[in-house]
């Protein structure tokens, strides 16, 4: 198994924030940022096809350089 | 409040943990609701801190500000120093005079402190001696500062002395009030004594104060119920407003509320609440506590699967309960 494959077993779970407080979450499914990076941007999202809103992404426990992104995030495509 | 059955469904649905559901909870909708007996629209509240913070930082008194902004929303991180080094948290208190969440746990203080020398005078009455309540009042300026609420308690202490200079065995503790939205500040007093005359007790209270108004009548309830009486406003907030609450703290900055006098002070000094409140040793091993640098959310100490320990105040002194 190559490094580039290992690092693909786990992808990132994403899930589009509800527009009202109290509206459930909608899960979107596990992804892998197309631009390589071990972090989604707005723009990773974009290129997967998401619309405009807010997202929460999980990323796996084998993230690249855990140190410096966290295992939560949100991103916001205006 | 969280549906265990849809919380477990979804977890397996999406293949995360019930704690990382869990985590996506707090991170979408900013908390998580685990009894169903949480606010979930606490912004009002924080609101509402940050002008009275707002009050304190104007008065040089950034550190109260930072302490009611943190309280029961920040915790201490706690470590053992044991070999498997547990990871624990304590969430921080403000202990400020009115704080509404603070109120009610300085009122559970005091009940504890004052309540075995109220029983011991109920249960044994020496004669002529009852609870009798007094009320003194002061003039309402418009204002309150720190020099004025310290000589109207200096007025009530000497008062006190006064009219009951011939007596023996007598005792008296009083709470400061003002009343709702205004600095109409005035003093409850629960006095173990001798029958006092209302008209010598307005003459001594008018010469030492030049305040007018004084009532007296025999206590209504009996022990530990005349104690709550007195105490309860410690529990209730007496302003809506942030911007009096703030004017009240800083005019009761290094202020007693509430004074113990002749039998009362210091009475048997039976206060557990130090002893129980203080975590010095780990809880799952016992090991020696050592303090972590800086203060975090709740949810995040939460989070990161640390065991709640409590309060710790291993410094605090029985003079700080007021």
């Amino acid at each position: 198994m190559t490094e580039e494959v290992s690092s693909r077993k786990q992808g990132y779970k994403v899930w589009r924030n509800p527009a009202q407080p109290g509206e459930p979450v909608d899960y979107m499914g596990e992804f892998y940022p197309p631009s390589g990076h071990g972090y989604f941007m707005a723009c990773d999202l974009k290129q997967l096809g998401f619309g405009p809103g807010e997202y929460t992404v999980l990323a796996p426990p084998d993230r690249p350089h855990p140190e410096l992104f966290s295992k939560w995030w949100k991103v916001t495509i205006p | 409040m969280i549906d265990v059955s849809q919380a477990t469904a979804e977890a397996r649905q999406w293949d995360i943990s019930l704690r990382d559901w869990m985590e996506l909870r707090t991170h979408v909708y900013g908390n998580v609701d685990a009894f169903g007996d949480i606010d979930l629209e606490d912004s009002a509240d924080e609101e509402w801190r940050g002008r009275v913070a707002q009050v304190l930082i104007e008065n040089n008194h950034s550190a109260k500000a930072n302490r009611l902004i943190e309280c029961c929303r920040y915790g201490v991180r706690l470590k053992c120093k044991g070999p498997q080094g547990h990871e624990l948290f304590s969430p921080v208190y403000c202990d400020l005079r009115y704080c509404p969440r603070c109120g009610p746990r300085q009122f559970a203080r005091l009940i504890e402190k004052h309540s075995p020398a109220i029983n011991a005078v109920s249960k044994k009455q020496k004669c002529g001696y009852t609870l009798r309540e007094i009320t003194f009042t002061s003039l309402n300026t418009g204002g309150l500062s720190a020099p004025q609420v310290k000589k109207f308690n200096q007025d009530v202490k000497n008062t006190l002395k006064k009219v009951l200079r011939r007596s023996d065995d007598w005792g008296a503790l009083w709470c400061d009030e003002v009343g709702f939205n205004n600095t109409n500040l005035h003093a409850h007093v629960l006095v173990y004594g001798p029958y006092i005359e209302q008209s010598v007790l307005a003459d001594a209270w008018q010469e030492i104060s030049g305040h007018a108004v004084v009532y007296i009548k025999k206590a209504h309830v009996n022990g530990p119920k005349a104690l709550i009486h007195l105490l309860k406003y410690v529990s209730k907030l007496p302003a809506d407003d942030p911007e009096i609450i703030g004017q009240l703290e800083v005019a009761f900055h290094k202020c007693r509320r509430v004074h113990a006098l002749g039998v009362f002070y210091d009475f048997s000094g039976d206060d557990t609440d130090n002893v129980e409140s203080e975590w010095t040793t780990c809880p799952h091993c016992g090991a020696e506590l050592e303090r972590l640098p800086g203060t975090f959310r709740l949810e995040k100490l939460i989070m990161e699967g640390r065991t709640f320990v409590g309060l710790r105040h291993p410094e605090r002194k029985r003079s700080c309960i007021n």
